[in-house]
């Protein structure tokens, strides 16, 4: 009897523990890099991570702003790609010290534009660009005629109706838009406007696995495994 | 048995009802069409300015969403402006192709609104497409419909409710006195003028009558002039009966329609003896004609009633004691609408006048018979005469040419071989034979002046009585004023005319020898009312007494040795002036010149 009770106990204490081993990230981003299957270049590599330190990887989608606040609060367990610096206005987010990647934040257009004046290149023209993305708003002269969309398909429709001469998104975003779209006149134009990297960010009640998670990107990215998800789903679209 | 207002179909109140409530009804319509009108402009107007708040509010964020393509969003704020009322159906169309939709369209009852979409793009406003917004009217319609239900339900309330108040009212201050006045004067007895018009009302200050109070007070007053008018009316009945009964003449009627006497006066009685109700039986008076004059009685009756025309008629009927009776029948045909309704007249019995006429008729044939006769034995032995004196005069005057012309043979021939007292005999023969011929010629004249037929043609007298003046002034030269009128015309017969102007300027012109100074004046003048011409002289007149006796054959009021002549002259011309069927008269003073006067009536 005693022994019957021990081994319930420890069946129920194991499960527990199985259960306190998913961890849930708020991303925002689109495919190639997330998607709701967990198959984007970013999932596949916080996936990765996350399982040699013993945790199954779940994410949601929420809005950028709505996602920080969740994690702030709590309610989820994480960011999966933000910029640096993040944890200065969210004091309950802790910073992965070990980027995931870097974005790049390049234009696309059916013309040839020189941008070799970085960001003051964009003057003399119309530009689309999401609206929130605040890296773009910080950075695109004020003078420039700007046009804010909700959607990356609204970005290149406005392209294609010449209604802007070019849009500012996200690089393998909108490689993926054009190769899935078969578009062709539409190129990404060079060099990128900024490189960010990116990092992933946990709630403070997850401090001790911040370095371990590093600790297993670093790792992924010396034995090749990065290497492998960058080939399977990014290097296809350049 | 009184009856009440509301059962009568043609009552005041009634027609005053419905009058309250067409009235009521077409002012309800009236005001209620231009208030639905003017809500359904206002309906209108409400959802113009949804289509300004659409363009003013919605538009720019409308043509953003465009602009960016961002479909998820259009229709999300097209969801929006359709929360407005009425909005039914929008769509945004860019380059032809609708882009985005919603609601359902509508086909009719719809007002609808394009609103271009527009962009600054580089500077310059493109058009990048266009909103359509349809808003439905049915809800306009809705209401107004609701609108006119409500009015119409409320207005019958209220149309129904004012008509009961008005019509009590009115039934209570006006109509049942009428009705009251009514049932009175078809109960008033025209022989019974004195009884009195009372009304369940409370009577008004005497100065200040209302119209009903008027109405009674003048309902009283017409009273008392009817019943006056009535007595003075029965007076006068009284007194044109009696005139009328009082004649000898029988008044009478008869009414077309039946052929039977209305009135038959008391006369009768006297005139045929049959009683009065006889008469107002069937055929009474047909029946009593005399046989001999019905028919033509009858059909001229006919005749007459047929032309609608007054007629008269003598005839015979045949009294109660079998006598006949003339009647004279002074008919008048009564018309109404233009047909004959009555027949009116008098009878008046003329058989005393009708013997009287048979017995003249037969005195007047008698009469006439014996002027005939008398007349024809008269122009017999006129003509006689006349063959006589002719006969005798033409006769007298070969033993009278030989008498002459053997004394003035004697005279010449053997004239040296008598004395003087000889000669004086022989001349005196001679002027005594000369005389009987000058009688003899003047008497043939005259036969000739009756006998002559004449001939009326137009004369000139003015241009005759120079003429004869002229041939006079020829034979003896004397100083003689003459003053013709000009131009006076008669219808005569110019020969014997001559024969009158001859012996009256001759008599003239005979008469005034002795004068100095001759004045002989012709013209024309009013006597007695009638035209007359006249020759006028100065010489020796005539004492009036003797003025009957100038116009007689052989009457001379001169001596032969003062003045020639045979005294047949004046004879001849009264003759001549009765035969043109004229009158001829003289005017004359002893010194102071005569005047004949004489016109021609032919």
């Amino acid at each position: 009897m005693l022994k019957l009770c021990t081994s319930l106990i420890l069946i129920f204490f194991s499960f527990s523990i199985q259960a306190a081993q998913e961890i849930t990230l708020n991303t925002t981003g689109k495919p190639p890099l997330n998607t709701p299957q967990l198959t984007g270049f970013m999932d596949l590599v916080a996936k990765e991570a996350f399982r040699r330190i013993g945790y199954t990887l779940k994410t949601v989608q929420l809005p950028a702003e709505r996602g920080l606040i969740n994690v702030n609060a709590g309610l989820e367990d994480g960011e999966m790609s933000r910029i640096n610096g993040l944890n200065k206005l969210y004091p309950n987010l802790i910073q992965v010290p070990e980027k995931i990647m870097d974005w790049e934040f390049v234009a696309f257009s059916s013309n040839k534009i020189s941008l070799t004046q970085g960001w003051q290149s964009l003057l003399p023209y119309s530009v689309a660009f999401i609206n929130g993305w605040k890296i773009l708003e910080k950075n695109v002269p004020i003078k420039t005629d700007i046009t804010k969309v909700r959607t990356p398909e609204q970005l290149f429709l406005m392209l294609s109706k010449n209604r802007a001469d070019l849009i500012l998104y996200e690089r393998w975003g909108g490689l993926l838009y054009t190769r899935t779209n078969k578009i062709t006149a539409i190129k990404q134009l060079q060099p990128p406007l900024a490189t960010k990297k990116m990092f992933i960010y946990l709630h403070k009640k997850h401090t001790t696995l911040i370095p371990k998670l590093a600790s297993s990107l670093k790792k992924m990215k010396l034995d090749g495994t990065y290497k492998v998800y960058y080939n399977k789903v990014l290097a296809p679209l350049e | 048995m009184k009856s009440t207002i509301y059962g009568k179909k043609n009552s005041i109140a009634r027609k005053l009802l419905v009058a309250v409530i067409l009235m009521s009804s077409a002012m309800t319509i009236l005001t209620s069409s231009y208030q639905l009108y003017n809500n359904y402009q206002r309906y209108i107007e409400e959802i113009n300015v949804r289509f300004t708040e659409i363009q003013t509010i919605h538009l720019k964020n409308l043509s953003d969403r465009l602009w960016t393509a961002d479909l998820q969003a259009l229709k999300s704020n097209l969801q929006e402006i359709a929360v407005l009322p009425d909005i039914q159906y929008m769509e945004i169309t860019e380059t032809n192709k609708i882009i985005s939709s919603y609601g359902s369209k509508q086909d009719s009852n719809v007002l609808e609104k394009n609103f271009p979409m527009t962009r600054i793009h580089k500077g310059e406003e493109i058009s990048i497409g266009s909103l359509f917004v349809q808003a439905t009217l049915n809800n306009a319609y809705n209401q107004v419909l609701t609108q006119v239900f409500e009015i119409l339900i409320s207005n019958a309330i209220k149309t129904f409710f004012l008509a009961g108040f008005i019509l009590f009212i009115f039934n209570y201050l006006v109509t049942r006195h009428l009705q009251s006045m009514a049932d009175f004067t078809t109960q008033l007895d025209i022989t019974k003028l004195d009884s009195q018009l009372n009304l369940d009302r409370k009577t008004t200050h005497a100065n200040n009558p209302d119209e009903i109070e008027i109405l009674v007070q003048a309902f009283a007053s017409m009273q008392e002039k009817l019943a006056t008018s009535i007595s003075k009316l029965k007076e006068r009945e009284l007194h044109y009966k009696e005139l009328v009964e009082t004649t000898t003449a029988i008044p009478w009627e008869i009414d077309l329609s039946t052929d039977l006497f209305t009135y038959v006066g008391p006369q009768a009685i006297n005139v045929l003896g049959y009683p009065i109700t006889e008469w107002y039986t069937e055929n009474f008076w047909r029946d009593h004609i005399n046989p001999i004059d019905t028919d033509n009685v009858i059909n001229l009756r006919k005749k007459s009633i047929n032309t609608r025309l007054d007629f008269e008629l003598e005839y015979r009927m045949i009294s109660k004691e079998g006598k006949t009776i003339w009647i004279r029948d002074d008919v008048k045909v009564v018309l109404k609408d233009d047909k004959p309704i009555k027949l009116q007249g008098y009878m008046f019995d003329i058989t005393k006048r009708k013997l009287d006429e048979i017995e003249l008729n037969k005195h007047r044939n008698n009469l006439e018979n014996l002027i005939s006769e008398r007349t024809t034995e008269l122009i017999a032995s006129n003509k006689e005469l006349e063959s006589f004196a002719y006969s005798v005069s033409h006769d007298l005057r070969a033993p009278l040419r030989g008498i002459d012309g053997f004394s003035q043979i004697l005279l010449e021939d053997f004239g040296h071989k008598l004395d003087s007292t000889g000669l004086d005999y022989l001349t005196r023969i001679r002027t005594a034979a000369q005389m009987m011929g000058q009688i003899i010629n003047d008497l043939l004249l005259l036969s000739r002046v009756t006998r002559q037929d004449i001939v009326i043609t137009e004369v000139n007298l003015s241009t005759l009585a120079y003429s004869v003046l002229t041939r006079l002034q020829e034979s003896t030269e004397r100083n003689v004023q003459l003053i013709i009128e000009d131009n006076l015309i008669a219808q005569a017969d110019q020969n014997l005319i001559t024969i009158v102007f001859e012996n009256l300027f001759g008599n003239a012109w005979k008469y005034t020898h002795n004068n100095d100074k001759t004045i002989i004046e012709f013209s024309k003048t009013i006597k007695n009312n009638k035209t007359y011409f006249y020759i006028k002289d100065n010489g020796i007149g005539f004492d009036m007494q003797f003025v009957d006796k100038i116009f007689q054959p052989f009457q001379r009021l001169h001596n032969n040795s003062e003045f020639e002549g045979t005294g047949i002259g004046l004879a001849n011309v009264s003759r001549v002036i009765h035969r043109h069927g004229g009158d001829i008269f003289a005017e004359s003073t002893q010194g102071g010149g005569s005047t004949f006067y004489f016109n021609f009536n032919s």
